[in-house]
């Protein structure tokens, strides 16, 4: 009895165990997909995995560092930021190398814009994170209707292709952009002070408060890294995918937030991670791919995903009974 | 909080309250629509806005219940869709009467609340991440039942509900029996337990409240209403669709919040959601009716909304102890 609440205990408490589950489902889940093809563990279909894997990642990095914020932090404009990048660079760039860097500077800095908008929404406006970057949503789907027209036009410059698809000794670039991320952000929340008193206000808005921390320019700003996050992610996307449609960033909207969650990052905010985002969004992109190689419909793939994250939830987010 | 007594103290009561956000939105919203569109207090344009309102009012009140008692449901368009594609190919493909198909139909929405509600409150795995998992599945039923949009309900059932019946039109009489559903709930005990859950589990809890039965029972409320509207909303389109819901998860909780009811729970009102939603279904028709060219409206109704949540955020905060989330 007291071993199996001890174990019930840690499995709930520790990120570190979510994160070695999720581990361990990723594996097994591979292992499933080469258990039915071969071809699904070779190395290529890896790291074209891998690859497919970093957009995700990248588009849970902001959802990251908002939920660990914390005040009931998510954001769930980043689809619709990335859908805005992936048109604005296109559109300004036009195919050409030589607009690619005033393409990329003006829709980073509006990814940051719309970033701000939110966090101010959101603190001082005090309108609930999750209505607040979903009305943020519509607005900037309004922005993406009013500046195309309903037609996004151009491509993605030869550049941003090869770093879209292209390789460098056989590993695909995204891999290489998203390990650099990733290290940036590790780093970031383990040893800068940004990090450090990002986990303190998602734990304790009002001890961060008292103890001096600027807690408005804090969670604001995280809003901003947010939107900065996204439309990297939509620059990334345009190479990837070379052109653009409408709505590309909708895919991504609560698959990132899924990301986080089984990365192991409590949504109530203060603790995780960023490295269990990226083992969550390997692990989703794993299962989405193993479910399309056994030729399952849309259907019984929405009904699979939905149940494989109860699954996952019901493991590490069991709540204390006294909630 | 300080009280002077005066004899217009229910007056300030009205007043205060936070539903007050709500109808204040959706007069607003009503004065500026009669502007751009001379003809909306004409029965047949009151029939037809209502028709495409009535659903969105469900909801919304199914998602106060779930957001008053501390929770929330995503999964209510999806329940949506799946008693629209339910009936519609019972009826079309099956051969069923419609109106066993109705029943049948709204018996698998609160079946799926029944789910939730186990899942939320036995389980105890967050709401968000639950209703959300399950809005997934719930969606692939959807597909896989009705693959395509198509089939059909029986012509008298449509026509009924484009209808007026004793000189009111048919939805409005739908919306005010949706109300006076919840009514019934609010004022038994159950009412007074999600409002108490919501607002302060642990206290609750200690004066034997049983808060893991309320939390359950929230869930089921959520999901019978979102399946009626799931119903009316196939009386108004006549036809199935496996996407047909897919905006009222988010568009019944922006109508809970601008009808002022805290996303922390414990605080708000239905009557304030009906307002929300009211003002939702207006900003369509405003942005419509007002020329705005077509590729702004999208822009346009966006901004309108996200200035009413800012409004309604910031009213809320000034209004005193009172805050629409636990966000600072």
């Amino acid at each position: 009895m007291a071993f199996t609440e001890r174990v019930k205990q840690r499995l709930g408490q520790s990120s570190r165990n979510s994160l070695g589950i999720a581990v361990g489902v990723a594996v097994l889940l591979t292992a499933v997909g080469g258990a039915f093809n071969r071809g699904f563990v070779s190395p290529s279909n890896l790291l074209n995995l891998l690859a497919i894997s970093s957009l995700l990642g990248l588009a849970a990095a902001g959802q990251t560092l908002v939920v660990l914020s914390g005040g009931e932090g998510i954001d769930l404009s980043i689809g619709a930021v990335i859908s805005l990048s992936a048109v604005l660079t296109s559109q300004i760039s036009n195919g050409q190398n030589g607009l690619l860097l005033p393409a990329v500077v003006v829709t980073l800095v509006v990814g940051v814009l719309l970033g701000l908008v939110n966090g101010l929404g959101i603190y001082l406006a005090q309108v609930p994170p999750l209505i607040m970057t979903l009305g943020m949503s519509s607005v900037i789907e309004g922005i993406v209707l009013v500046y195309t027209q309903g037609q996004p036009k151009g491509q993605a410059p030869p550049f941003l292709a090869a770093l879209g698809t292209g390789q460098v000794l056989g590993i695909p670039w995204l891999i290489i952009v998203w390990a650099m991320f990733t290290l940036i952000i590790w780093y970031v929340l383990k040893y800068l002070v940004y990090g450090r008193l990002l986990f303190l206000v998602g734990d304790n808005r009002s001890a961060g408060r008292m103890s001096g921390v600027p807690v408005a320019k804090l969670v604001v700003g995280t809003y901003a890294l947010s939107g900065f996050f996204s439309a990297c992610t939509g620059i990334l996307f345009l190479g990837y995918t070379n052109t653009t449609y409408l709505n590309i960033g909708d895919v991504y909207i609560l698959p990132s937030v899924a990301a986080v969650v089984v990365g192991g990052t409590a949504l109530s905010g203060g603790r995780g991670g960023y490295i269990g985002t990226v083992v969550g969004a390997i692990l989703l992109t794993v299962l989405d791919s193993l479910l399309t190689t056994l030729h399952m419909g849309e259907a019984t793939r929405g009904i699979i995903n939905g149940v494989v994250l109860l699954v996952l939830l019901s493991i590490y987010t069991r709540q204390p009974k006294d909630a | 909080m300080r009280t002077r007594f005066s004899s217009n103290q229910t007056a300030t009561r009205i007043f205060r309250s936070p539903a007050m956000i709500g109808w204040v939105l959706f007069l607003l919203g009503l004065v500026a629509n009669a502007i751009v569109q001379p003809t909306l207090f004409k029965l047949s344009v009151i029939n037809s806005n209502l028709g495409l309102a009535a659903p969105l009012v469900m909801v919304a009140i199914g998602q106060t219940a779930a957001v008053l008692a501390g929770g929330i449901d995503l999964s209510v368009g999806a329940i949506v869709t799946l008693t629209n594609v339910l009936v519609v190919s019972l009826c079309s493909f099956h051969h069923t009467g419609f109106w066993l198909a109705a029943i049948l139909g709204v018996a698998a929405g609160i079946a799926v609340g029944v789910v939730n509600g186990f899942i939320i409150s036995i389980v105890r795995i967050p709401a968000l991440l639950v209703t959300f998992a399950m809005m997934s599945i719930i969606n692939g039923v959807a597909l896989a039942i009705l693959p395509q949009p198509g089939g059909q309900i029986p012509a008298d059932i449509y026509q009924i509900y484009g209808n007026t019946v004793a000189g009111l039109p048919f939805p409005l009489l739908l919306i005010i029996v949706g109300v006076l559903l919840w009514v019934v709930f609010r004022y038994r005990k159950i009412g007074r337990y999600l409002i108490a859950v919501g607002g302060a589990a642990g206290s609750s809890r200690a004066n034997g409240i049983p808060v893991t039965k309320v939390r359950f029972q929230s869930y089921v409320l959520s999901a019978m209403f979102a399946s009626l509207a799931g119903l009316f909303l196939t009386a108004e389109v006549s036809s199935g669709d496996p996407l047909i819901g897919a905006s009222y998860a988010l568009n019944s909780l922006a109508a809970v919040v601008l009808g002022g009811t805290a996303l922390a729970g414990g605080r708000g009102s239905v009557s304030g959601s009906v307002g929300g939603a009211l003002f939702l279904i207006l900003v369509q028709n405003i942005v419509y009716f007002a020329n705005v060219p077509s590729y702004y409206q999208t822009l346009v109704s966006g901004l309108i909304v996200v200035m009413g949540l800012a409004t309604t955020g910031v009213l809320y905060a000034r209004s005193g102890k009172w805050r629409l989330t636990n966000g600072r």
